[in-house]
């Protein structure tokens, strides 16, 4: 497989503060990146940074082997979906659609047979089609957008949280028809956000960033369970995190373990590190529980469990762990106090 | 007290207010427009009653100062909103210090009294102002240039105490205008032109046409260029209500000059409008 698209170096500073740091990455051609990382630490400046809206203070940007540094953004040829939709308020989701073409001088009815076919693709109706962006729902703006990032095909396609404005049913909903879309039209693309869960489901990679530096970039499932640091490990969801020699384990680094790896009970029987603790919390989160367990003063341990627990706030119970699911996280500067 | 009644006496004051200083004055102005002019003494005579007065406006000079006021006014609403679109188009890529120092300089000229400006006007394009001055010394020409008394002096001058309000208004227009929408277009590969013949005039329109209106208002009503800047042949409504009324001492035929350029006034703040609504009506069946 070749390389879509190849980053190096890429840095972007506003004034004096870096807020893109020496990112390089490459990504094959028809994969789903997700750069992952909270407000502010410059994944949608290194996003603008592809798309050419912004140019970089150092650093280069290649597409098919190919330096598109200096190239403006209109020659660019990528698809962007903005995260406010960016729709021309003026035009009908038809002519929003048709707008990468006509600008291109496409022919009327070459024209036509790409919007129909596309709209078709992302299911969107005629009816809503000749309506203006004001008149459409928040779920059908975003497949408006979408539908012009991609009408003009593009090489690489750059989602800037494109589910952020949508409630939680249509995010779902939406999140596997993006994955679905891009898979079927087979393009590259990048997305960025803030939700560990959306970048979990969609990618084939993960990038996540903090203060404008790329710390870790691997497929979802060594992101989530083989964190390279403690930002990394709590930015993708609940976690424990504790010295290793709590365990017994001869070593300096910090211990990880997601909560469902946590057993209890007479499910903890099998395992090698068994442990009581007082039950300080119990939280509902539809289909499990997640359960604060204290072991001692300072060691808190986060539990999450399928069945309703019999037990009550204050109860004492066993919690097990196969130390072979710990993973020791290699960040070492980082360690808790 | 009925809950329904609240906002009718919120309205009130306000509408007492337009009343006395509105209301009121066009009435009393639409009798003395019926009342006969004046014979030799005082100003109209009383207790009469004529249409007199306004089949004079309609006579060919009354004609051509009708047509020349909103000749006038057209063009000056015209080169306003040019200018001021390129003006606010200019200030918008500026720094964001130099955009606050142009925004001082189009409203410094506000804080002078317009008669003011037009004197000064007068000063500068004058037989013996700075620029035939300045020309003539440099020997590019022999006799000054026709500058004051033109047709285009006094569109300079009411074009200059226009120009910051139109400015003003279309750059806050262009403003509100989302800049993510312009990063699209120019992504979808669209070049600086064609996103401003597109995306950004297109947006612009709706406030163009609300400029445009404020901008016929106050220059149907133009006298202040006309008077002290323009050829005295081409002269406007208001002129012509201020000759009448306090160099002829005409009271009801300036009475019915004003009364006809109010109607004008209504006339071109409606007639458009209700055009537009009813295009729009055409169009979304």
């Amino acid at each position: 497989m070749t390389n879509k698209i190849k980053l190096e170096n890429l840095t972007y500073c506003y004034s004096d503060k870096k807020a893109v740091d020496n990112i390089t990455l490459s990504l094959h051609s028809g994969k789903f990146l997700t750069i992952l990382g909270p407000s502010g630490c410059g994944k949608t400046t290194a996003l603008k940074l592809i798309g050419g809206y912004l140019s970089p203070t150092k650093g280069s940007i290649f597409i098919d082997n190919i330096d598109i540094t200096l190239t403006d953004a209109c020659s660019r040829k990528i698809g962007m979906v903005f995260q406010n939709y960016a729709l021309f308020p003026h035009l009908s989701a038809r002519k929003n659609i048709a707008f990468p073409l006509e600008i291109r001088n496409h022919s009327k009815t070459e024209c036509e047979k790409k919007i129909d076919a596309i709209s078709e693709l992302i299911g969107l109706t005629q009816k809503e089609l000749e309506r203006k962006p004001s008149e459409l729902s928040g779920g059908q703006q975003q497949r408006v957008a979408l539908a012009r990032a991609l009408v003009f095909e593009p090489h690489l396609l750059l989602l800037d949280e494109p589910l952020a404005n949508l409630d939680r049913v249509l995010k779902t909903k939406l999140r596997n028809e993006i994955r679905r879309l891009q898979k079927e039209i087979n393009i590259t693309t990048i997305m960025v956000t803030h939700d560990h869960e959306e970048a979990l489901s969609n990618s084939d990679l993960i990038g996540v960033m903090d203060q404008g530096k790329l710390i870790q970039i691997n497929n979802p499932k060594i992101i989530y369970d083989n964190p390279h640091s403690i930002f990394v490990a709590n930015f993708l969801g609940e976690t424990n995190i504790v010295p290793a020699n709590f365990f017994n384990i001869p070593r300096k680094e910090m211990a990880h373990i997601r909560p469902e790896k946590i057993k209890i009970e007479n499910h903890a029987n099998g395992c090698n590190w068994k442990k009581n603790g007082i039950i300080t919390a119990i939280e509902f989160m539809g289909p499990d529980f997640l359960i604060d367990l204290k072991i001692n003063e300072s060691v808190h341990f986060k539990i999450l469990t399928r069945e309703r627990p019999l037990f009550t706030i204050g109860s004492t119970i066993t919690m097990g762990i196969d130390i072979d699911s710990i993973w020791l996280i290699p960040d070492i500067q980082m360690e808790l106090q | 007290m009925n809950k329904k009644s609240i906002p009718y006496i919120f309205i009130i004051p306000a509408l007492s207010l337009i009343t006395l200083t509105i209301i009121t004055p066009l009435i009393l102005m639409i009798r003395v427009s019926l009342l006969k002019p004046p014979e030799g003494k005082g100003f109209y005579i009383p207790d009469t009653f004529s249409f007199q007065n306004y089949q004079s406006v309609f006579d060919s000079y009354g004609i051509s100062i009708l047509l020349n006021t909103i000749f006038f006014a057209l063009e000056v609403s015209f080169f306003s909103i040019l200018l001021s679109f390129g003006f606010a188009i200019l200030i918008k890529k500026l720094s964001n210090l130099w955009r606050i120092i142009c925004l001082i300089c189009l409203l410094l000229p506000k804080f002078i009294n317009p008669l003011i400006i037009v004197f000064g006007l007068q000063r500068l394009l004058g037989n013996h102002g700075i620029i035939n001055d300045s020309l003539i010394n440099t020997h590019l020409i022999n006799e000054p240039l026709d500058l004051i008394r033109t047709h285009f002096s006094a569109l300079i001058g009411e074009i200059y105490l226009t120009i910051p309000f139109t400015s003003l208004f279309l750059f806050s227009q262009l403003n509100s205008i989302d800049k993510e929408i312009h990063n699209a277009a120019i992504g979808l590969g669209a070049s600086n032109y064609q996103v401003f013949r597109k995306i950004t005039l297109p947006l612009c329109y709706p406030g163009i046409f609300i400029i445009w209106q404020l901008c016929i208002t106050w220059n149907l009503g133009s006298f202040l260029g006309p008077l002290f800047l323009g050829n005295p042949s081409d002269t406007t409504i208001s002129c012509e209500v201020y000759h009448q009324a306090f160099e002829i001492g005409n009271w009801p035929r300036a009475a019915a000059w004003s009364i006809l350029m109010t109607a004008i006034i209504i006339a071109f703040l409606l007639i458009p409008r209700l055009t537009i609504s009813y295009m729009f009506k055409e169009n979304s069946k």
